[in-house]
């Protein structure tokens, strides 16, 4: 069974099957009826979602553990920290310009810490 | 597996694809769409698992839920499936190694039950990926479907089960395949949930997963004297049939001994492997699979207790 996932995780099992192949019981055990067609489903989701618009800062702001900000480059320009290329995906002029209350912005202070520390 | 089905041609009816733009790059041409949630279509699972195994709800030591969609965090999804079973006396788990969240809990709980931790468990692999895709990017809309499938191990005094598993990470990649929009960092940051971006690397996913997994199909056969001309089936994880292709090949062993369901239930992520993979196959005198009389998605997979 060799299989990957993000991670990027892998594996690989060896399994050899047993004696008994056959079941010793069954079960009615059913999922409830579904009345609604797949294509339905998905653009009852759809209906919901705006990642490219209302979310999308939000979502591409956060910086990673794998990400080296000492030697990191942002649109041209050279940045030594987590809030310098935060500054700058933001359009603004500093660092100090950033909110400072944002809870996302104090997880990046606490990561960029630690990624100084490493 | 969830009856609701989705095809390549409904995919198109939104996103600038084709059946044909998506069969050719993925294999894929359907997949399914949950209408109920991780957890109800994990109890199903598990409760014709219990059926096959014939064994009580009440005996179940040990529940692991392998997957990354969980309809909550607190409390964890493990215990929504021991509520729903009526396994009262389970050790109840989460265990989230993305796509190979059910290969993972096999291995943890073989070796639970190893060490005479516990007697017996329910090994889950569940995704509803549905629910937080980004629909608008064909590039990963295409490839993922929900589902679910359950296996009970017991305690054995015969050589049987999983015999050895190699299990590792490539941490340099992991950039590669990125779920924007799910963990504390996105908390407060005016992300609205159930919207995600993707970030999906296609070409270095596709050398590093079939690097890793030949690799590691390998070294688990030369560990334990197994020859490629000895293995009867291959049961590999469904993300792309050029992967699953590439790695048959490199592992030296012919696609007629290797399971495919990615055309007709897509990349289920840790539900691919235990899912759609029990179908009846004569090894080695055996018949392996799901008996036709086993309701669907359950079977049961014994294993060897060694102390």
């Amino acid at each position: 069974m060799p299989a990957f996932g993000g991670g990027l995780t892998y594996c690989s099992l060896l399994v050899k099957w047993g004696s008994r192949v056959t079941p010793l019981g069954t079960s009615d055990r059913e999922l409830p009826p579904c009345t609604e067609t797949a294509l339905e489903l998905v653009n009852e989701v759809r209906a919901t979602q705006d990642p490219h618009g209302r979310s999308l800062r939000g979502l591409m702001a956060p910086v990673f553990v794998e990400s080296p900000f000492a030697t990191e480059t942002v649109s041209g320009r050279s940045v030594s920290s987590r809030r310098d290329a935060l500054a700058l995906f933001f359009d603004e002029q500093s660092a100090q310009d950033l909110p400072r209350r944002r809870l996302g912005d104090r997880l990046d202070e606490l990561h960029l810490a630690h990624l100084l520390v490493r | 597996m969830p009856p609701a089905v989705l095809t390549n041609d409904d995919l198109s009816s939104f996103l600038d694809t084709s059946d044909e733009w998506t069969t050719s790059r993925t294999g894929m041409r359907e997949r399914r769409i949950s209408h109920v949630s991780a957890i109800d279509l994990s109890a199903v699972a598990s409760a014709r698992a219990l059926a096959c195994a014939g064994m009580e709800a009440a005996d179940v030591a040990l529940i692991i839920y392998g997957g990354v969609s969980n309809d909550e965090l607190v409390p964890n999804s493990a215990s929504g499936v021991q509520l729903a079973l009526g396994a009262t006396k389970a050790a109840a788990i989460d265990l989230n190694t993305a796509c190979t969240s059910f290969c993972y809990g096999l291995a943890t709980a073989t070796a639970m039950i190893r060490t005479g931790m516990v007697r017996n468990a329910i090994v889950i692999g569940v995704e509803l990926i549905s629910r937080y895709m980004d629909w608008s990017n064909r590039n990963v809309a295409v490839l993922f479907g929900d589902g679910a499938a359950a296996v009970v191990l017991q305690a054995s005094d015969h050589e049987e089960g999983m015999l050895g598993s190699v299990l590792g990470c490539d941490a340099e990649a992991r950039q590669s395949l990125r779920v924007r929009g799910i963990g504390c960092t996105y908390a407060g940051r005016d992300v609205n949930f159930g919207d995600t971006l993707w970030d999906f690397d296609g070409q270095v996913i596709f050398k590093r997963a079939v690097h890793a997994m030949a690799d590691a199909s390998t070294r688990v056969m030369r560990d334990h004297g197994i020859r490629a001309e000895q293995v009867d089936l291959v049961v590999p994880h469904q993300a792309n049939l050029r992967i699953i292709e590439a790695v048959a090949k490199y592992a030296q062993i012919p696609m007629e001994k290797v399971i495919v369901t990615v055309q007709k239930y897509g990349n289920m992520s840790a539900a691919t492997v235990p899912s759609r993979s029990w179908k009846r196959w004569k090894v080695g005198g055996l018949l392996l699979g799901r008996p036709s009389s086993c309701r669907r998605s359950a079977v049961v997979l014994p294993t060897a207790r060694c102390l």
